[in-house]
């Protein structure tokens, strides 16, 4: 998969983030959040300004933060292969909230 | 170390915003905290004390923050109070780092980047009862393994844990506990790239070890979430929920804020009433007042936080000393008029501003504002101002003052700094008595004129705002426009306590700073407008003739009170002209003439210096029909409109009453949200400022609306 801006995306899904450019504050920020070199980061509405998931948070970037970062596309082949750390909690999806 | 409990030990508070850290603080201080700041430094923390066995210690609530690499002033506090980089004030003995049981992995990263610190810390799982109803389980004994200090579970909002934290706080302070972070090494240690990815890869593993948990959390209402984070629908919903809470302010408020009107004018007759005609006992007298004076200084000293110096003290007894030997008239005047009427001018308005304190205390804790401040990023962009200065400038339209204390909300310096300054320019509840006298003097025959004419004052005052932040933002604070990275916190269950305490705290902060800035502009507005004191001998020829057979009579006349109270108001009025304010509103006659402004406006427009409401009662002694008689506005609108110039043509005419209208909506014209400004910015350089830059802006306005409606 080719690597794409963040900024650019307009299909929500599952993307892992490849580098965030830059140390200034802006990239601080983004980092700070979890936004972050080797993260996963759903996108749960495109636009300006998106609403992203990352680590369980909901968090809403601009478009002009978003062009600092760089991802690509989760599938679900490469999400079993590169995420081996599968958590225990897992297959208990679906069991909560009633 | 080993005497740390002999002084008061100081024990910080330190986690992620939304991680109810201030909850905690709240169970943990028994609500009994006070706002603190650090010298020279502007951010407000919250101080408690908490009793421990060993004895009390201090809490100290920091701001939350997400890293020790800080994008705001307040975490920029919180870092510098952490490493021990404020002058004259010890490191923390222990530091209490709250994490949130539900967002684990994220708020470890913080962990991690305290944990280097190697300071006494004692680690808060908060949230544990809203983490189990997730499914979250954590095992604190492997988590104190892996992170190497006390790991305590706690649920701040229903009280459970906390006994065993505050035991945990006593043997870390005693140091009963080993300390085993001397043997904690840092996850980044040998890392070269980013040390974010290092720290989050650590709270992953960390979490994996020890949390067990559902995949998918929290989708309960991701169906509103939804909605209220719609390009459209989001900002109608906000729109919505702000008009409802202004509706709530305005209808609450208007109980409360009658009886501290009714409140004080009643206070001020009884005190009045209360001075003797004449001073019975001179010795006796003097002592009293000088000493009434002396606690009125000690009062306002406390409240402003100043401190007793040899300066403030002579300033303090001389001022008592004049104060006492002043004729006993001016004494209760001073009393009445001055001290009680200029304390209650600010009172009045506390009620709007705790109410709407509260509504945005509540607001924020359900995780709402942060949507807010998202769906209208794209909208404030356009003038250069984040999503977030648009709760402060709502809020200014009911004050500024909760305005500018609101914009703290705002990360970055320079946005927050252009929020401050234009939030004055929206139109707030104090000038609605202006705006309403204007309407019914110019329009009183047309209610649908009147009405635009007041909407028109509202946009004026909200396209003046806008277009000076982006003016600002264009040049003296000109910077990149900082883009929106925001967390949207989980949706809670709002605190009603929690909210109760800030209002209370930022209610007499306010008290403090602005109540005893207002005090001394009213005692000296009132001096202006008193001093020199006119002779009967000044009282011109033919207004001593009429006071005269006023007076001869009122002793015939069926109701010799009015009579005699015309006589009063035609004194008063002359009085008023003689004193220094209505000499510089003379003197000021060049300067606003081209805005179609008499004297006698001009008078209006000093004595409302501190307070624009004031400019109604003013225009009623300064027109002569007593200040009463401000309250019935029928009367003083049929005696502005009578009013002639010297040439004989009237002076409130569409022209003069318009620029009237627009110089109040675009002067500072209140004092005491310049004392908030100082306070918010920590110098009164940008308080000046906003007073230059408004008054200016003010007086070309209605310079150009006078020149092109009295021309057209």
């Amino acid at each position: 998969m080719s690597p794409l801006l963040l900024s650019e995306i307009t299909v929500t899904g599952l993307y892992r983030c490849l580098d965030v450019a830059g140390d200034g504050d802006d990239a601080l920020r983004l980092k700070r959040l979890g936004i972050c070199a080797g993260r996963k980061i759903e996108v749960l509405r495109a636009g300006d300004p998106m609403v992203l998931n990352v680590l369980g948070t909901q968090v809403g970037v601009s478009r002009l933060a978003a062009a600092l970062v760089t991802v690509e596309p989760v599938t679900a082949t490469t999400a079993a292969t590169q995420d081996n750390s599968a958590k225990p909690g897992e297959s208990a999806e679906g069991a909560n909230h009633g | 170390m080993v005497d740390v409990l002999k002084k008061t030990a100081t024990v910080v508070l330190v986690g992620n915003p939304n991680t109810g850290k201030t909850t905690l603080f709240n169970r943990l201080t028994g609500l009994r905290a006070k706002t603190a700041n650090y010298p020279g430094i502007t951010v407000d923390v919250r101080k408690g004390t908490i009793q421990l066995k060993g004895g009390p210690a201090d809490l100290v609530d920091l701001p939350g923050m997400y890293s020790l690499n800080t994008a705001s002033p307040e975490e920029q506090l919180a870092r510098e109070v952490l490493l021990g980089e404020i002058p004259d004030t010890a490191r923390p003995d222990a530091v209490v780092l709250v994490l949130d049981a539900t967002q684990l992995e994220r708020n470890l990263m913080l962990a991690s980047e305290i944990l280097d610190l190697k300071l006494p810390t004692i680690v808060v799982i908060n949230l544990i009862d809203a983490a189990a109803a997730l499914n979250i389980k954590i095992e604190p004994e492997k988590l104190a393994a892996e992170l190497k200090c006390p790991v305590v579970l706690v649920s701040a909002r229903k009280s459970s844990g906390l006994n065993e934290l505050c035991n945990t706080i006593d043997s870390v302070l005693t140091q009963k506990l080993p300390l085993l972070l001397e043997q904690h090494t840092s996850c980044t240690m040998g890392c070269s790239g980013c040390t974010f990815s290092a720290r989050f890869d650590w709270a992953e593993k960390v979490c994996n070890s020890t949390v067990e948990r559902p995949l998918q959390t929290g989708c309960k209402v991701a169906k509103l979430d939804r909605l209220l984070t719609h390009p459209v629908i989001g900002v109608i919903a906000f729109l919505t929920v702000m008009l409802a809470v202004f509706y709530l302010i305005f209808s609450l408020a208007s109980i409360p804020m009658d009886l501290v009107d009714g409140g004080f004018t009643q206070l001020g007759e009884f005190v009045g009433q209360l001075i003797p005609e004449s001073v019975p006992n001179p010795a006796l007298w003097f002592a009293g007042t000088a000493s009434l004076s002396m606690l009125v200084f000690l009062a306002s000293y406390w409240a402003a936080e100043i401190r007793w110096s040899l300066k403030n003290g002579l300033i303090a007894a001389a001022v008592s000393v004049f104060v006492a030997t002043l004729p006993i008239d001016d004494f209760r005047s001073l009393l009445v008029d001055g001290v009680i009427g200029g304390i209650g001018g600010v009172l009045v308005f506390l009620p709007q501003i705790c109410i709407l304190f509260f509504f945005i205390s509540l607001l924020e804790d359900t995780g709402y504002m942060a949507r807010a401040a998202f769906v209208m990023e794209r909208l404030m962009r356009f003038v250069g101002l984040p999503g977030k200065a648009f709760v402060p400038m709502l809020s200014a339209h009911a004050c500024a003052i909760p305005g500018i204390m609101a914009a703290r909300v705002i990360e970055n310096w320079r946005d927050r700094l252009v929020t401050i300054l234009v939030l004055p320019l929206l139109t707030c509840s104090a000038r609605l008595p202006v705006y309403s006298m204007i309407t019914a003097l110019l329009f009183s025959d047309s209610p649908v004129k009147a009405a635009a004419v007041f909407v028109a004052a509202y946009v004026l005052g909200i396209a003046a705002a806008l277009f000076s932040a982006w003016c600002l933002k264009k040049t003296i604070l000109k910077g990149d426009t900082v883009p929106l990275v925001i967390e949207l916190p989980a949706y809670r269950r709002p605190s009603f306590s929690g909210a109760f305490a800030i209002v209370v705290e930022r209610a007499v902060n306010f008290v403090g700073t602005a109540g005893t800035a207002i005090l001394l502009i009213s005692v000296i507005l009132w001096a202006l407008a008193t001093y020199p004191k006119m002779p009967e001998s000044a009282l011109p020829q033919n207004v001593a003739e009429q006071v005269a057979t006023l007076r001869s009579e009122a002793l015939l006349a069926g109701d010799p009170d009015s009579v005699l109270a015309e006589a009063d108001r035609m004194v008063a009025q002359e009085a008023l002209a003689y004193s220094c304010a209505g000499r510089v509103g003379r003197l000021l006659e060049p300067v606003f003439a081209p805005l179609g402004f008499d004297w006698k406006i001009n008078v209006g427009v000093i004595t409302s210096f501190a307070a624009r409401e004031v400019v109604v009662s003013t225009l009623a002694i300064v027109y002569g029909i007593g200040e009463d008689a401000a309250e019935d506005k029928a009367t003083l609108v049929e005696t502005l409109r009578r009013q002639k110039r010297p040439d004989g043509s009237p002076v409130f005419t569409t022209a003069t009453g318009m620029s009237l209208l627009v110089f109040f909506v675009l002067a500072m014209q209140c004092l005491p949200t310049q004392a908030v400004t100082k306070r918010e910015t920590g110098s009164w350089k940008w308080a000046i400022f906003q007073l230059v830059y408004m008054t200016a802006m003010a007086y070309v306005a209605a310079l150009i609306t006078y020149q092109v409606i009295s021309r057209s």
